[in-house]
């Protein structure tokens, strides 16, 4: 074999290494997603919501946030982990508009948005911005939900409702009131 | 008159104050016994998810059974005991440090900052497997599910092994409690080779993890028709293999680095769990046959939702279910980029010394066995059921823990060199 076939084989061999190193090695990336981009049920930025309330069914909590920790302020002493207000708030400000399901009027019993829904307050430096969250859609994977008073009917995903769910259920049961304060028998 | 009207009123208000009470208030309960459908969810329905909703509202059938306990295995108690008061988590969450084996953060405070981190790192470290597992024989199916029907199977899977080798936190076969272990391994993971379908004859999947969370995992596809060993990315341990449901990053309910999410405590709840499966191999329910027929225990939990860290990674986030006794996941919610339901990972799990044949090996602990999985892609209302082991395999334990070589599980079996040569 000649000195020129010698290094002719170094330089494929070379070639090969470089090959292997830089392609085959190399962490293949899935592409970018291709999704679609979809406007966000509420225009607020997370960062700046400072307090938030929901009311269901005549229960209510209030939360207020302090260098990044949520605070149950009502009911008080409430074992509701701050994690959860922090993560039912984000899910909230960060929840898109899946799809839009009306456009008017109609009727709010048909999509959990009559006295069953869930009212949600988002208090910030500027104007609340107000929800309401009703029940879910028939795949169980999204819920409905209107911004305000407006009368479209949004779907939004599935588990802000859940974790409202979540933070309804970590509250104590509610006593049951004295009567002795009540005129019983007059 | 007056005194009439103010009886009436005290009856009035309680009632309205009972009925506003009970809308909201009143908790949801089961007793042993009872059979669940989706006529009668509203009893579960604090004891479930979304996702577990779904299931039985398409027909999953649940029947509570009486809780039991686990006794936690002897070796691992002791090792608790010994070395947890050593250990310490890092600022950032991301680093256990002075661990040494058994359940680090034992002692948990819920008003602790750190406590979803600790959570995730005792089930990162908890006793299912502690050395090393060897599942064998085991089969999936995968296709659409019909509301109340079978699954119309698409894909029938034949799998040879799922074998796991950790290289820390060791108790039972030398050398223990670490491997020499000069690439700073946490642990090694294969699935290979698939057997059947017949296009796929001879695919796996390998990887490696480190302990060191600043380092990615090493994970490899090799596909023989191609002739090419392919290297994932981290992102890609959530996308779907195999055209099944399941991904790598959501077996057991979650198998990721516990690093690479965002971790946060939702609280504790009472959740319903298959922890003491009677069937073994799994039993299928005769209509709905992609769900399996166990009984299920109302069990503590803690609730903990993950957010990777990682912009390509196909979910948005898993709800957790953690199991505060055995620190394993009954199921776990996934959600798509949109916050809407996606997919749901169930656990079919059966603590027991052995399980039953001639020969079976009699364990000294009740070992986590897990007879079946299921993995439900809720939108497209398709799912992959797993049996592990097959019932084509009478007498196949399926499940073999901590017997090193004895059950093959040797460091040259986690090379991409044994991945290909098994495909050949």
């Amino acid at each position: 074999m000649g000195w020129r076939q010698v290094i002719g084989l170094w330089v494929v061999f070379a070639a090969l290494v470089a090959e292997f190193w830089l392609v085959e090695l190399r962490q293949v990336e899935p592409p970018p997603t291709n999704r679609p981009e979809r406007r966000r049920f509420v225009d607020v930025d997370p960062s700046e919501i400072r307090e938030v309330v929901c009311t269901r069914t005549g229960r209510s909590i209030a939360a207020r946030v302090s260098e990044g920790h949520w605070s149950v302020v009502d009911p008080p002493d409430s074992p509701i982990p701050s994690d959860l207000v922090a993560a039912f708030v984000d899910a909230l400000a960060k929840a898109e508009e899946i799809d839009q399901v009306a456009a008017s009027a109609v009727d709010a019993r048909a999509f959990g948005l009559d006295t069953a829904a869930s009212r949600v307050e988002l208090k910030t430096a500027g104007a609340p911005v107000v929800v309401m969250i009703g029940g879910p859609n028939p795949t169980g994977t999204a819920v409905y939900a209107r911004r305000g008073e407006a009368p479209d009917v949004i779907l939004i995903g599935r588990n802000v409702r859940y974790y409202e769910d979540l933070i309804f259920q970590a509250l104590p049961a509610a006593p049951v009131p004295a009567t002795d304060g009540l005129p019983v028998g007059g | 008159m007056a005194k009439q009207s103010g009886w009436w009123q005290a009856v009035a208000g309680a009632l309205a104050m009972s009925c506003m009470l009970s809308a909201d208030c009143a908790r949801a309960d089961v007793a042993p016994g009872d059979k669940i459908t989706d006529a009668n969810i509203d009893k579960v329905k604090d004891l479930i998810s979304p996702g577990m909703e779904w299931c039985i509202k398409r027909g999953w059938p649940i029947t509570i059974v009486e809780p039991k306990k686990v006794e936690w295995p002897k070796a691992y108690k002791d090792a608790t005991e010994k070395y947890s008061g050593q250990v310490k988590l890092s600022a950032d969450g991301l680093n256990v440090q002075n661990y040494v084996a058994g359940l680090p953060f034992p002692d948990l405070d819920p008003k602790d900052p750190q406590i979803a981190f600790k959570i995730m790192w005792n089930y990162d470290y908890h006793f299912l497997t502690t050395d090393d597992v060897d599942l064998r024989n085991f089969d999936a199916d995968t296709g659409s599910i019909a509301d109340h029907g079978p699954m119309t199977v698409e894909r029938h899977f034949l799998l040879d092994h799922f074998r796991r080798l950790f290289w820390t936190g060791r108790l039972y076969v030398d050398p223990k409690p670490e491997k020499p272990n000069p690439n700073g391994y946490r642990g090694q993971q294969g699935l290979y080779p698939i057997l059947e379908p017949f296009d796929l004859k001879g695919v796996g999947a390998l990887g490696n993890r480190y302990i060191d969370p600043a380092k990615q995992d090493d994970s490899w596809l090799y596909l023989p028709s191609l002739r090419r060993v392919r290297r994932l990315s981290t992102a890609q341990r959530s996308d779907a293999l195999f055209g099944q449901d399941t991904d790598v990053d959501s077996y057991y309910g979650y198998a990721g680095h516990i690093a690479w999410m965002d971790w946060k405590f939702l609280g504790e709840r009472e959740v319903l769990s298959t922890l003491h499966a009677q069937h073994y191999p799994a039993k299928w329910h005769d209509k709905v046959d992609w769900a399996f027929d166990e009984g299920w225990e109302k069990r503590k939990h803690y609730v903990i939702e993950g957010v990777s860290k990682l912009p390509q990674y196909a979910y948005s986030k898993r709800v957790i279910f953690l199991d505060k006794e055995t620190w394993t996941v009954p199921f776990s919610d996934i959600y798509d980029r949109s916050g809407e339901l996606w997919k749901i990972w169930i656990n079919d799990f059966s603590f027991r010394k052995q399980v039953e044949g001639a020969g079976a090996i009699q364990y000294a602990d009740e070992m986590g066995f897990l007879p079946a999985i299921v993995m439900v892609d809720i939108q497209l209302e398709h799912a992959t059921k797993a049996s592990l082991p097959s019932p084509r395999f009478p007498g196949e334990q399926g499940w073999y823990f901590n017997q090193g070589e004895k059950a093959g599980i040797a460091d040259d079996w986690f090379t991409v060199a044994a991945l290909v040569n098994a495909g050949h």
